[in-house]
């Protein structure tokens, strides 16, 4: 059995529980008789005397052990702030003036008591009284004594008579004297007759009923002694310690025929009856006047006994206090541990239920309440599982919308950001979380247009809204299609809302491509029709009519019809540009080296009526799939749009053209850029700067960024464009390097920096 | 500063002992007056000669009038000396005897516990004499290991009043205060 099963075992044994108590207290009910029993009677041997002093010794070390045991513990307890010891001591408390003040009252009074009832038992007049009797015993006994010592004078007078003559006592004397004197101890039944001859110090004669019985020497030499002076002596005498009593009679006698001085003495027994009395008055005359010269001692003796009585009471009580007091407290410890044990965590902790004792409900309702904790908190852990899935659900969900959403709390601070925002704003929103979102937006400036669209919505988030949002930025414009709606107050009431936005810009660019390539064909359609009938009936007007008009007229006529070709010629021109933007794409891709593509091109342009400076910095970049026919008409463009916009407005007009690779973005590209230092694009202007007929300058088709807008669609690239501070515009283009062939490095470099700077070459 | 302390404090200590020894010596109230031990006929057997003088204080005189019985005892033990730790120490035989007043006769009775014999007498001065005369008393044969290890016979004299028995032996907290004893003897036993 393991240690927790035993004191389980003990703790719900009640019998295996008190069982010390129960031992020590038989013990010491066994003592306490035992003292009681040896007290009140003093006794010659006492039976239990020696064991009584260690039962009540082993009694007392087990006592003061246990309770100082217990007192230690309880001290600790306290000291350590344990639950329940200051109940405990409380009870302890209580159980000491409850147990000690009884006790030492009735102690008290009762060792007066003793006291008052010893002496009262022992009272001088009693003591008196047994004096007498005992007077009156030794008087009754001398009676009788002197009874004997009559007859042992005959016998004495006889022995000592005229008819022994005179002269040497021979043995027919002595023999006759012995007859004689066996005889007379026969009548009187003497134990012993001696006839002592002074003279010669030895018995003369000795009769004897048994050999123990006959007085030694030392009594006959007190005998002498005690009848120096004296002719006859009687005493009564103890004999051993057997309380027999006898008469010692003794007289001085002149005997026999020579005359002999001597002592004739003899021990004669006394009635049993007078005997019985006597020693009754005696032993209790003895017995009182030893109770009498002990009597202060014996107070002391009773005093002391009762004290050992109420010690051991009062420790066997405190003993038994502090086993009821912790006995009486363990329920409220068990309740305090069970509060501990559940404020801890622990819900699985239960309180033992005992049907004999009042705190079984406080017991049985702590377990109902920590089971329907537990049931709480699985339900809880349930329900925290639930949500978990569901947020993971809705974490898969919102990573793969192709739509950004953005939650806000109640003070519009940025909760949650998914991927798809991230990648449509072009901005690490989610390392903003925990801001609020104007103050995380406001750092970015391409933002700024999405932050002024959102001020409505934000001052008041409560109503559904719903915008369009263009943005500008290296990587081109966007447009986005805005959501915004409150969420549903969660459990703490606090409201939320969310931000919803698509990426709308190619939807719309298509359908804007779409629109306009429609209106292209059909512009081309329905104008490049009529415009040879008209060019031919103007030519045949002419060609007829000049020979039937004056000089004058046909001047005219010519110089109208003329214009009216020319004008006609300038639709062609016009139309054919819808014509060619309007035409669907049959690209030729190539492996194409794009920086001899821009030098080819530029060497087209180095003589320009604007004496505009073309610089060429071409860096190190690999060959890419174009199609050369179409990207040659986009630098075309390119270069056409930038010498048409520095114009006439500088002297020190320049475009540089340039080429660089990016390869260690995550996806690699080539950028094609072309940047002019003219008066820049206007403001408004840009976000519709790729727009078919969308132009600052006053002649053009106003299609040329559009078809190169289109080309470069065409061949699944991007670009954008932007003002440069102070002045001037740059427009980009940006081929992804889609495979290891498109990002093979020219053999001739080793360094993209290095190509770029060894290539970069001013052209005149 | 220290060293006065400590002589005044040793000196305290030896007047304690003088007075303590003083005060011993004063309630000795038994003299041996003579002691003689001698071999008797018989091999390893010896034989003592002892003479006792009881001085009875008042109070034992009035216990034995009133009824307490006095009882004598005079001790032989071996005694084995040690230097080095305390003395080892055997009882060899002891001769116990009560003196008692026997009210109804008036007389003063010995009874020798170890024979069983009584003697009265008439007054407590010849029953002291008798109880102090130990005459011819034949100790029991020593043992072997007396005569091997320098052993030596001990002999005292006590004399002390028999108090009423009392539960868990109270009564020895007031009988040993009228306790009488002798001076000890050493005899060295010769192999």
């Amino acid at each position: 059995m393991d240690y927790p099963a035993l004191k389980s075992f003990i703790r719900k044994s009640a019998a295996i529980r008190w069982m010390p108590v129960i031992i020590v207290g038989l013990l010491l009910i066994v003592a306490l008789n035992l003292l009681y029993q040896e007290t009140p009677v003093l006794r010659p041997s006492s039976l239990y005397g020696g064991m009584l002093i260690y039962l009540n010794l082993f009694i007392l070390i087990v006592l003061v052990s246990a309770i100082l045991t217990n007192l230690i513990r309880l001290i600790y307890q306290w000291h350590t702030r344990q639950t329940g010891s200051r109940f405990t001591i409380r009870i302890m408390s209580g159980f000491l003036v409850l147990s000690l003040l009884p006790v030492g009252v009735i102690s008290y009074f009762s060792m007066n008591f003793i006291g008052k009832s010893i002496g009262f038992q022992l009272d001088e007049r009693i003591g008196d009284a047994l004096d007498d009797s005992v007077e009156l015993s030794r008087f009754s006994l001398a009676v009788r004594s002197q009874i004997y010592l009559d007859a042992l004078k005959d016998l004495a007078n006889k022995l000592g008579g005229p008819e022994w003559g005179s002269g040497v006592m021979n043995e027919f004397d002595r023999h006759d004297m012995i007859n004689m004197i066996e005889e007379w101890r026969a009548d009187y039944n003497a134990y012993e007759v001696l006839l002592m001859n002074l003279e010669a110090q030895r018995f003369e004669v000795s009769s004897i009923v048994n050999e123990e019985t006959v007085a030694p020497l030392s009594t006959v030499s007190g005998l002498r002694r005690n009848m120096r002076g004296k002719k006859e002596y009687s005493q009564i005498e103890p004999i051993g310690d057997d309380s027999g009593l006898f008469a010692r009679v003794a007289v001085k006698l002149i005997y026999g025929p020579d005359q002999r001085a001597g002592i004739l003495t003899a021990m004669l027994p006394l009635s049993e009856y007078e005997r019985t009395l006597a020693n009754s008055v005696h032993s209790a005359r003895q017995e009182f006047k030893n109770l009498e010269w002990h009597k202060h001692n014996l107070k002391r003796v009773f005093m002391y006994t009762l004290f050992v009585i109420a010690v051991m009471s009062v420790l066997f009580s405190l003993w038994a206090a502090f086993i009821f007091s912790r006995r009486l407290t363990q329920p409220v410890r068990d309740l305090v541990e069970g509060t501990l044990a559940v404020a801890s965590g622990d819900l699985q902790k239960k309180l033992p239920v005992s049907e004999r004792d009042d705190f079984s409900l406080v017991a049985s309702s702590f377990n109902t309440m920590t089971k329907r904790l537990s049931n709480v908190q699985q339900e809880r852990e349930y329900a925290r599982r639930q949500l978990q899935q569901e947020h993971d659900y809705l974490y898969v969900v919102l990573e793969h919308l192709s739509s950004g959403v953005v939650t806000l709390d109640e003070n519009l601070i940025v909760r949650r950001v998914n991927t798809a925002a991230n990648q449509i704003l072009g901005y690490a929103l989610d390392e903003r979380l925990g801001q609020p979102l104007q103050e995380a937006w406001q750092e970015e400036s391409d933002l700024e247009p999405f932050l002024q669209v959102l001020q409505p919505w934000l001052a008041h988030p409560q109503q559904d809204w719903q915008a369009e949002v263009s943005l500008s930025s290296d990587q081109g414009r966007k447009v986005l299609v805005c959501r915004g709606a409150g969420l549903p107050d969660d459990a703490m009431q606090h409201k939320g809302y969310v931000l919803v936005f698509e990426d709308v810009t190619d939807v719309v660019q298509a359908e804007h491509d779409a629109a306009w390539g429609e209106v292209a064909r059909r512009l081309a359609h329905e104008i490049k029709n009529p415009l040879t009938p008209i060019q031919l009936s103007a030519e045949r007007l002419s060609r007829k009519l000049s020979k039937v008009l004056d000089e004058e007229s046909t001047d005219f006529l010519n110089r109208m019809t003329g214009t009216i070709i020319h004008q006609v010629d300038t639709l062609k021109s016009m139309v054919n540009a819808f014509s060619d933007y309007a035409k669907a794409p049959v690209l030729v891709l190539r492996p194409t080296q794009l920086n001899e593509l821009a030098r080819e091109v530029t060497d087209l342009y180095l003589d320009n009526p604007q004496n505009v400076r073309l610089q060429l910095e071409l860096g190190d970049i690999p060959s890419l799939p174009l199609d050369t026919h179409r990207i040659r008409q986009l630098l075309i463009n390119l270069l056409k749009n930038a010498l048409e916009a520095i114009g006439d407005s500088r002297q020190d007009g320049c475009i540089i053209l340039k080429t660089e690779a990016h390869m260690a973005l995550s996806q690699p590209e080539v950028i094609l850029s072309l940047q002019d230092n003219g008066p820049g694009i206007p403001s408004d202007m840009l976000p519709h700067l790729f727009e078919p007929y969308v132009t600052s300058k006053h002649k053009g088709t106003g299609l040329g960024l559009a078809i190169v807008k289109k080309i470069v669609e065409e061949h699944a690239s991007t670009l954008s464009a932007r003002n440069l501070t102070p002045q001037g515009a740059v427009i980009s283009i940006r081929f992804p390097l889609k495979n290891n062939h498109d990002m093979q490095v020219k053999d001739n470099g080793s360094s993209a920096a290095n190509i770029v700077a060894t290539s970069r070459e001013e052209v005149e | 500063m220290k060293r006065v302390w400590l002589t005044r404090l040793l000196g305290v200590i030896s007047i304690c002992m003088l007075l303590s020894t003083s005060l011993l010596a004063a309630r000795d109230a038994i003299v041996l007056k003579e002691f003689a031990v001698y071999p008797s006929e018989e091999p390893k057997v010896l034989v003592a000669n002892l003479r006792f003088d009881y001085e009875l204080s008042s109070y034992l005189r009035e216990s034995l009038l009133n009824g307490v019985t006095l009882r004598s005892e005079v001790r032989f033990d071996l005694v084995w000396y040690s230097e080095w730790w305390f003395d080892r120490r055997e009882p060899l035989t002891s001769i116990v005897t009560e003196l008692k007043y026997h009210a109804l006769s008036g007389q003063y009775q010995l009874i020798q516990k170890n024979s069983g014999n009584s003697w009265n007498f008439s007054s407590l001065t010849a029953a002291l004499e008798y109880l102090g005369d130990v005459g011819r008393f034949q100790l029991p044969p020593l043992p072997k290991k007396a005569y091997s290890n320098e052993a030596a016979l001990f002999t005292e004299a006590i004399l002390e009043p028999e108090s009423p028995d009392s539960p868990l032996n109270l009564s020895y907290l007031f009988s040993d205060k009228h306790r009488l004893v002798s001076q000890g003897v050493l005899w060295t036993i010769q192999p």
